[in-house]
């Protein structure tokens, strides 16, 4: 076990990084229990209280969209890319399966809306366009939109389901 | 042939959920409609060809595809476009009704329609 130079034989070290919120405090079996429990549930308070302060860590979109893209998923599925756009038209995220620009899903999602809006159906949640090539299901996920572009092969259901989860994921994650 | 069509609408906007339903030309002017819901038909024919447009130009933009069919999930219901032949069908139906099974219904209409108007 690493020694902690400072703190040996010190507890008032000891708790005094405790009181800094450092999580880890390395010490040999001789210095551990030099911390009183009273003193160690103390630092565990001010670190717990530490970490309500300090902001979350952000989760990144490679990071959630992975179980979409890897292995199996885009293997086997038909799957053919996963794009992020924000309402603007500038993508955030996009997998290069296609090589095609995700531009258009902004494009598409405000004609979507307007459409909508138009005719008093109300708030745009998702929408599909079949092609002969493929299909292409975009969801809206906040101040993005997600769009999922997949070979005829895939079945219509679970494009939209797939494309749902990540937009609910997306807006989760606030990214 | 109005008539035709008009009854195959009709048939169509039996099945459950569904508020109505159009055959609209390419440049937005209504062949026939059947609607349960107090819209102007004329209106709806004209947005629905915009929105096609619109899908067929993104389509075009990423690889020239036609385009088939297409839906638009909204919190007060549902919108679904099939291509059929030079005309577009649109049926406005009820939100949470089985898309999958409207859409075999439309399948069926849309051919019908295209034999029709051939």
């Amino acid at each position: 076990m690493k020694k902690v130079e400072r703190a040996e034989g010190d507890a008032d070290a000891l708790s005094d990084l405790c009181r800094r919120g450092i999580s880890k405090i390395y010490a040999c079996r001789h210095c551990k229990p030099m911390l009183s429990s009273t003193e160690r549930k103390e630092g565990e308070k001010r670190r717990s209280k530490l970490a309500e302060i300090l902001p979350e860590k952000k989760v990144s979109t490679r990071r959630i969209l992975r179980p979409y893209t890897k292995g199996k998923f885009r293997k086997n599925s038909g799957m053919k890319g996963i794009w992020i756009v924000g309402r603007e038209g500038l993508e955030i995220f996009s997998t290069d399966g296609t090589g095609k620009s995700g531009a258009f899903a902004a494009f598409l999602f405000e004609s979507m809306e307007e459409g909508s809006r138009s005719m008093n159906m109300g708030k745009v949640h998702g929408g599909l366009i079949v092609s002969p090539s493929g299909k292409v299901y975009l969801a809206d996920a906040g101040y993005a939109i997600v769009m999922c572009w997949s070979d005829r092969t895939m079945p219509i259901g679970m494009l939209r389901k797939t494309t749902l989860e990540i937009a609910e994921e997306v807006e989760d994650h606030g990214l | 042939m109005y008539d035709e069509v008009h009854e195959i609408l009709y048939e169509l906007d039996r099945s459950k959920g569904v508020l109505g339903s159009l055959v609209v030309s390419e440049d937005g002017m209504l062949i026939a409609s059947d609607l349960k819901v107090d819209m102007d038909e004329e209106v709806v024919a004209a947005l629905g060809a915009t929105i096609v447009r619109r899908f067929r130009e993104a389509l075009s933009r990423i690889g020239g595809d036609p385009f088939i069919e297409g839906f638009i999930e909204a919190s007060g219901g549902n919108l679904l476009f099939s291509q059929a032949g030079p005309n577009v069908l649109i049926v406005l139906t009820e939100r949470g009704i089985n898309i999958g099974f409207a859409r075999l219904k439309i399948e069926e209409a849309r051919r019908k329609i295209e034999e029709v108007l051939k």
